[in-house]
């Protein structure tokens, strides 16, 4: 059965042929490309018009998120950009810490159960004009049941008084590193790291193990992707503990879930070859929807969390060098294994440091077992600088940069992290393309909005929350950026032989716009309206997700 | 309901090859009844040695004596929290911190549970790459950070270097963190005293270690019946020219409530009991050195002695 789209336009992102009218589908692949005529010589077909007022692109390929964004929606938005939900629902954000207070006890109100907890997300003070949330600012919205915000980063969460008592938490003599007290003793409701946070995140309703595999997570995030033209996403970070596989495949492998999910398994841990064995068995369990492709490593932290590792001169504010989250030893011995044995690679590095020294690592694991082709990739990559990417070329890394804090922290990378040169050349796009780099662009989601065309518009404008332009010269062309978002992506996954282009052969998706991209304003690429998608030849309008 | 009491906790941290897993292996081979937990980072390298092993799944091993090891991964307040709700409730707890961890930052999120005590951060170090990773270009202030962190330094592998070069690499230590104590060991070996709970009442029995001959360790036991100032105790215990590495006292202090002391290294902790302790007015110590010997700590607790006790 052969199901010929009709489209006003087809960017195909395939050089031999870039534009077409007609793609024509079967069992969930692409048949042919062309015009019509060219497609009806395969025989018996149905011509499906829905699009022919509207324009296909490959499928989006998010290189870099989190399925948890899924589960986070489950929880009261309190990010100060707008942001829309899975069921389309567009939520204007908080200005003001009035606002967040406001709309918290709106979230309180409509929480029946009289103990269960508030939980929000998304938060971050720096654009709410206010210092540190206090814990008695929550308190105004309940005194009697928990209330936890986890910030944008991730990495802080605050919560009210009753969330501190619940975890033992609420009392004088606290010595930690993330933990600040009032001048009376008691804890000011704000929690740095995890290590500080992870007493109290259960009461909050913060149960990370379970949001792993949660079903109704998984079927929100799916419902993200169809509204943001994405047809791949990677779960970048989990460590698919034990039954995590077959859970996800529950829900994804249903006839209606809209989304190819891409998980990479978290090495967390001391010795790489049982955990290799481990993850050879889980790539076994996975499905055509479920992909188990990777492995992921975290070398160091994050530059807005001020625990990425810098090299001198170091943070710009004067604020100690970060942490380094695995031994390089450790991850010398995964590399060894993972380019022995052909296993993909995906390392998170935020500072020039870290990403230093990946390279060294690299390099002399390379020298010991030589491999072509491993696209082991530095993900977030954010500091590189010029002559780093020359480095990367030479050892064959592909880069996904994290384009999207040119926007949320463009900002506070210019004034307090980094200072303003380094911020004009952080995720440099340009350089990267320029040195042939294999380049994609990501969001990170939940920690940025998954939304591959505002993506690709913050590196085509590298313009921050207040217009800031933070390095023009590393302004990339629409093309460059629509491809880092589909090919590039699908390149660093190992999928490029079947996703990133509309070209025979390959998965029947689609991002169903109702512009052309290529056409747009470029300042304005990411106000091109997204119908929804094509997956494996099935349709899926945002209008019903 | 009485809550139950509080669970002991040692943080062991170093580096990779420092001699942590070595550690825990001679702990467990001599726990002599205690039932130790063990968290490790991962489990895939075999942090146990394969003749202690009774039992084994992807969650947990068991090991002989009743002793657990399992790993934490990235949530370590969840493992302690599954670790409440073992049937068999440890009566220690180790945690095996990563090579570039910080296990002071460990020690400090382990105080935020109620549930457990923490009593002592012991760091692992490699006398024969100690200097050498102290100049690595990426690691350098990972490492100090970690020794500075440190309550009780184990110096160990000081079999792999030259003699003559020992006093360079203790020197070395004593100027990073001056105060902490520290033991030179060979495969980790020492007294388990030193870093696990310790009996108040009956001085630790020190085995041959084969490297140091019984008379290297000091040990102390002296009954008080009169009331003490704890603090002062503690701040005096843990100066480090006495070279006591460990010590427990259950003692009344001049408020005439019953406390709990442990020293471990710089590290003292004071917590009330409930009265009617039967052990009341003992300490214990471990040393090393001339200074920890049974007359110098008798005299050092005669001192704090209050000669009115508050009624």
């Amino acid at each position: 059965m052969i199901n010929i789209f009709q489209a006003r336009k087809i960017v195909t992102m395939n050089p031999s042929n870039p534009t077409a009218t007609h793609v024509a589908v079967s069992d969930g692949r692409i048949i042919g490309v062309g015009s019509y005529e060219d497609l009806a010589g395969w025989g018996e077909h149905t011509l499906i018009d829905d699009f022919r007022d509207r324009v296909l692109l490959p499928g989006f390929v998010e290189g870099h998120s989190h399925a948890t964004e899924g589960v986070f929606w489950q929880f009261t938005y309190c990010g100060s950009f707008a942001r829309t939900d899975p069921n389309g629902r567009l939520w204007p954000g908080v200005k003001t810490a009035r606002e967040l207070l406001d709309h918290l006890a709106q979230a309180e109100t409509a929480t029946h159960d009289s103990v269960a907890p508030v939980t929000g997300w998304g938060l971050d003070p720096t654009h709410l004009g206010c210092g540190p949330i206090h814990r008695s600012q929550l308190d105004q919205v309940s005194r009697q049941r928990p209330i936890g915000v986890m910030h944008a980063s991730v990495h802080i969460l605050n919560v009210n008084t009753r969330a501190l008592e619940l975890a033992g938490l609420m009392r004088q003599g606290i010595d930690h590193e993330g933990i600040p007290l009032d001048s009376d003793g008691y804890p000011t409701g704000e929690l740095k790291g995890p290590g500080a946070y992870g007493p109290v995140a259960p009461f909050v309703g913060f149960d990370t193990t379970r949001q792993l595999s949660d079903p109704e997570g998984l079927r929100a995030f799916g419902r993200l992707c169809i509204r943001k033209g994405v047809t791949t996403a990677t779960d970048l970070a989990n460590p698919l503990p034990a039954d995590t596989v077959a859970r996800m495949r529950d829900v994804i492998d249903a006839a209606d879930y809209p989304v190819r999910l891409v998980p990479f398994c978290l090495f967390q841990g001391a010795a790489a070859s049982p955990f290799c064995e481990r993850f050879k068995g889980l790539v076994q369990e996975g499905s055509e929807r479920l992909r188990i492709a990777g492995i992921k490593v975290l070398l160091d932290g994050s530059i807005q969390g001020f625990s990425a590792r810098l090299r001198w001169p170091g943070y710009y504010n004067g604020a100690p060098n970060g942490l380094w989250y695995t031994s390089p030893h450790q991850l010398k011995e995964l590399l060894l294994i993972a380019l022995g044995e052909d296993l993909l690679l995906h390392i998170h590095v935020n500072g020039d440091e870290a990403i230093g020294l990946a390279l060294d690592l690299i390099e002399e694991a390379l020298h010991e077992r030589p491999r072509r082709d491993h696209r082991i990739t530095l993900q977030h990559c954010q500091m590189a600088d010029a002559a780093q990417f020359r480095r990367m070329k030479a050892l064959g890394l592909c880069a996904n940069l994290f384009v999207n804090h040119l926007f949320f922290w463009g900002d506070q990378h210019h004034a307090t992290t980094i200072g303003p040169e380094r911020a004009a050349r952080i995720n440099a796009c340009a350089t990267a393309i320029a040195n042939g780099i294999p380049l994609s662009i990501h969001c990170d989601a939940p920690v940025t909005p998954l939304d591959p065309l505002f993506t690709a518009w913050c590196a085509v404008n590298r313009k921050t929350a207040t217009g800031r332009v933070l390095g023009a010269e590393e302004r990339l062309n629409v093309a460059d950026a629509l491809q880092a978002v589909t090919l590039g992506s699908a390149y660093t996954l190992r999928l490029d032989h079947e996703i990133g282009t509309i070209e025979c052969g390959k998965r029947a998706d689609f991002a169903v716009l109702e512009d052309d991209p290529t056409e747009a304003d470029p300042a304005r690429l990411n106000e091109v309206p997204v119908w929804g998608t094509v997956q494996g030849g099935r349709i899926f309008p945002a209008s019903e997700a | 309901m009485r809550a139950s009491p509080k669970l002991p906790v040692t943080v062991i941290g170093g580096y990779l090859g420092s001699g942590k897993t070595t550690l825990v292996n001679h702990l467990l081979r001599n726990a002599q009844g205690r039932r130790l937990a063990v968290l490790v980072n991962d489990f895939g390298g075999l942090p146990i040695d394969r003749d202690l092993i009774e039992v084994e799944d992807e969650e947990l091993i068991s090991i002989a004596g009743g002793c657990v090891c399992c790993s934490y991964g990235s949530d370590l307040t969840d493992a302690l929290k599954r670790l409440l709700r073992a049937q068999a409730r440890p009566t220690h707890v180790l945690i095996e911190s990563s090579g570039v961890a910080l296990p002071i930052g460990v020690a400090s999120s382990v105080s935020l549970l109620q549930p457990y005590h923490m009593i002592g951060v012991t760091v692992v170090c490699d006398a024969s790459a100690i200097l050498e990773l102290s100049r690595d270009k990426y690691l350098a202030d990972t490492i100090t950070a970690q020794l500075e962190g440190a309550d009780l330094i184990l110096l160990n592998k000081t079999d792999l270097v030259e003699p003559k070069t020992i006093p360079a690499v203790v020197e070395w230590l004593y100027r990073l963190a001056p105060g902490i104590p520290i033991v030179p060991t060979l495969q980790s070996q020492l007294p388990i005293e030193v870093v696990l709970d310790i009996n108040p009442v009956k001085p630790a029995t020190l085995p041959n270690t084969g490297f140091h001959d019984t008379s290297f360790y000091q040990t102390a036991h002296v009954s008080v019946s009169e009331p003490v100032d704890a603090m002062g105790l503690a701040g005096a215990l843990t100066d480090a020219r006495l070279g006591v590495l460990r010590a427990k006292a259950i003692l009344r202090d001049p408020a005439g409530s019953i406390v709990q002391l442990h020293v471990v290294g710089r590290r003292w902790d004071i917590s009330p009991l409930r009265s009617q302790q039967p052990h009341c007015g003992n300490l214990v110590t471990i040393g090393i050195g001339p200074n920890a010997d049974q007359q110098h700590i008798e005299r050092l607790v005669r001192h704090y002695v209050c000669a009115r006790p508050v009624q």
